[in-house]
């Protein structure tokens, strides 16, 4: 059964038949919010996102795919998770101390593809990507992370948003001026320290 | 020279991005869901229900509000209208009521 048909069992009061479009998408929705949030929210998030899903759906009017509808509203939640990060100005990460330092000469260092590969998976390149990622805001974040960092498609994540695609690209494009002139921060930081 | 730094710092926070990978859901999470939605529609039908028993009773206590509102206004006013208002106030809030 399509998803449009399901929807329409639900909205008839059928409740339990959401559980089928829950099945389908979970996978989904888990990597979505996985590549937006701390590994700790994932789950709680997803949860949010699919009742917030069935509360609104009797405003899903199959104009897009049910997936993307679905996706919009959990990249929306993600906007909000990290829109009240910013306001409680959680940035005690100082990305100017000695460990982060030592990653960003580790990455900068031509090492092999094994120690990259196991490089990047660190902690500090989280803490580093969070720091220079809070420098634009929240919305501009998620266009970032899908479409400069993650090889999303940028029509995907145009219909994911429900923008249009220059205006994916205009945004992205931006958001990545602001984090790379934040990253030559992190890097004039460095020589500095190197030259003392 | 710089701007090469740069695109090795920001090819590293891609690869970082790209290797995240995010927990399973658990197996009980669809189970976990449909349950919040059942008490969350429950809620829903009680607010609804709740909603229909009070709104004549409400609109009898608006009523009653604006009469007053209206008599203290004008005190003349409200010899003889005052009580064909309440009449004709109970009336319409009967009226509501078999609506409801």
């Amino acid at each position: 059964m399509d998803d449009t048909g399901i929807v329409e069992r639900v909205a008839k009061g059928e409740i339990n038949a959401y559980s089928l479009l829950i099945e389908r998408y979970q996978a989904y929705i888990f990597s979505i919010v996985a590549k937006h949030l701390p590994r700790d929210m994932v789950e709680e998030t997803a949860h949010e996102c699919f009742v917030k899903a069935y509360e609104k759906l009797s405003k899903f009017k199959g104009g897009s795919a049910f997936r993307h509808w679905l996706a919009r509203i959990a990249l929306n939640l993600c906007a909000d998770f990290w829109r009240k990060r910013q306001k409680n100005k959680e940035d005690s990460y100082d990305v100017f101390c000695d460990a982060s330092q030592a990653w960003v000469e580790l990455i900068l260092d031509r090492a092999s593809c094994e120690r990259y590969e196991e490089t990047v998976r660190r902690q500090e390149a989280q803490q580093l990507l969070d720091w220079a990622l809070r420098r634009v805001s929240p919305e501009d974040r998620l266009v970032l992370e899908m479409t400069g960092l993650d090889d999303t498609p940028v029509e995907e994540a145009a219909a994911i948003l429900g923008w249009s695609v220059s205006k994916v690209k205009v945004r992205a494009h931006r958001a990545r001026l602001k984090m790379r002139q934040e990253l030559e921060k992190v890097l004039a930081q460095g020589e500095r320290n190197h030259a003392r | 020279m710089h701007d090469d730094k740069t695109d090795r710092l920001e090819a590293a926070l891609a690869a970082h991005v790209r290797s995240r990978r995010g927990p399973a859901p658990p197996a009980l999470f669809t189970a976990n869901v449909l349950r919040q939605v059942r008490t969350a529609e429950l809620e829903r039908t009680v607010q609804t229900l709740l909603l229909r028993a009070f709104a004549p009773f409400l609109a009898v206590v608006l009523a009653a509000f604006v009469l007053m509102v209206a008599t203290l206004h004008d005190p003349a006013w409200s010899d003889i209208m005052f009580f064909s208002k309440i009449y004709s106030t109970g009336q319409s809030s009967l009226a509501l009521w078999f609506i409801g």
